[in-house]
């Protein structure tokens, strides 16, 4: 049975459950909410098991007041890595992203090591 | 009151099968506490150990800590107990005596105890440590890689873990040794902690810029990469003349600001995490995912 569920991270300075909300009543989503940064330090989830999280749900709620479909925030990132659906503040659902592997930084340090001889 | 370590399953063995609830069995709400609370209390205590000591009582019942008690059974690690003799049912007052004791008792020592004992952790402290002395890698044999030379990289601060997953990338890579110098406070998902040889101290602001500046001074860093934090080029230029500076900004650092004038003058490149931060001179690199 395939689930259809969607999960929101709750950050500051913007707080946008509201929009979650309604998100998730517009399309009969069932909505799961993490407190990551108000819990800070005793209850937080460690990265590495967030990203075990993400891959049970089908949607992704990015919104935090500024991400389109050319910005998006790291734990955006991971969950179109998980194979979730990312929707952002622009109200566009996204589902590929051109990201820039870790390859591109080394090249970028030999070349500025290569330039100084 | 003294501090004892016991064997969990000791403990829930003492009142037969039914006190022993599991926070994934049925007992529990799944989605309310079971599983967020299981989750975050098991990664935590495999990385760091117990902070606080479990109180029981006389008859060995668990007054506080059912989880982590979970928890150290299925890692397998003794639990650190207090037995309580009186005043058992004012949790405050008891909770804050524990903290006391253990800050003065046990704390700090059965923290660094499991960290020293890891063996990864050992296995790359000793290999950023062997190629500062002997300048080569001696653990592992050095694939072929399309470069001639192994880079010495520092990461100065670290914002949504670009730091220690590119130094992660270096050193399983064979590209050259790699690691970040980062606050505790700021490191709030763990991410530059989970990576043993990375150093995050708990400490001010001053403490931590002599610590990033004997960095400099005796790992001799061939390239300095700087997250956010843009007057650490400033003591970069002064202590590693030698080494070519990257600055990279994260939204909020430059949302609405200007770029500061040293880092325009100092820095050989400074790049940017998201699109719409482009400006002048600024090259666009996104976050890089690790493994």
């Amino acid at each position: 049975m395939i689930k259809i569920e969607a999960l929101f991270t709750r950050t500051y300075p913007i707080d946008k459950l509201k929009e979650a909300i309604n998100f998730c009543q517009e399309n009969n989503l069932k909505l799961t909410v993490i407190n990551r940064i108000s819990d800070f330090p005793i209850n937080t989830i460690p990265h590495k098991q967030f990203l075990k999280l993400l891959k049970c749900f089908d949607y992704y709620l990015d919104l935090k007041g500024l991400t389109t479909s050319d910005v998006l925030s790291r734990s955006g990132l991971e969950a179109l890595r998980a194979g979730c659906k990312v929707l952002v503040d622009t109200g566009e659902i996204i589902t590929d992203f051109k990201m820039t592997s870790p390859d591109d930084y080394v090249k970028l340090y030999f070349e500025l090591f290569e330039s100084s001889k | 009151m003294k501090i004892r370590f016991v064997n969990p399953s000791e403990l829930f063995h003492s009142h037969g099968p039914v006190v022993r609830q599991h926070p994934l069995s049925d007992y529990y709400d799944h989605d309310e506490i079971g599983i967020s609370t299981y989750l975050q209390v098991l990664p935590s205590i495999a990385l760091y150990g117990f902070k606080y000591a479990v109180p029981i009582s006389k008859s060995r019942k668990i007054l506080d800590g059912n989880f982590r008690a979970f928890c150290a059974e299925e890692l397998g690690i003794k639990v650190p107990v207090i037995i309580c003799k009186n005043n058992a049912e004012n949790r405050s007052r008891l909770n804050y005596k524990l903290l006391w004791i253990i800050r003065k008792l046990v704390g700090k020592k059965y923290l660094f105890k499991r960290k020293w004992k890891n063996p990864r952790f050992n296995k790359k402290f000793a290999r950023v440590l062997s190629y500062c002395i002997f300048q080569k890698n001696i653990l592992n044999e050095v694939d072929e890689t399309p470069y001639k030379k192994q880079l010495k990289v520092l990461f100065i601060f670290d914002i949504a873990g670009v730091g220690a997953d590119l130094a992660d990338y270096i050193n399983r890579n064979n590209f050259g040794v790699a690691y970040v110098v980062h606050r505790e406070q700021f490191d709030r998902f763990y991410m530059t902690r989970s990576f043993g040889y990375n150093i995050v101290p708990r400490c001010s602001v001053k403490k931590f810029i002599l610590i990033v500046i004997k960095q400099l001074l005796f790992f001799k860093p061939e390239i300095v990469h700087i997250n956010a934090w843009s007057k650490a080029v400033l003591f970069t230029k002064i202590f590693a003349p030698k080494s070519k500076i990257i600055i990279q900004f994260h939204g909020t650092d430059l949302r609405g600001k200007k770029i500061p004038w040293y880092v325009k003058l100092f820095s050989n490149k400074i790049l940017v995490s998201t699109k719409d931060l482009l400006r002048k001179k600024t090259i666009y690199m996104g976050v890089p995912l690790g493994d």
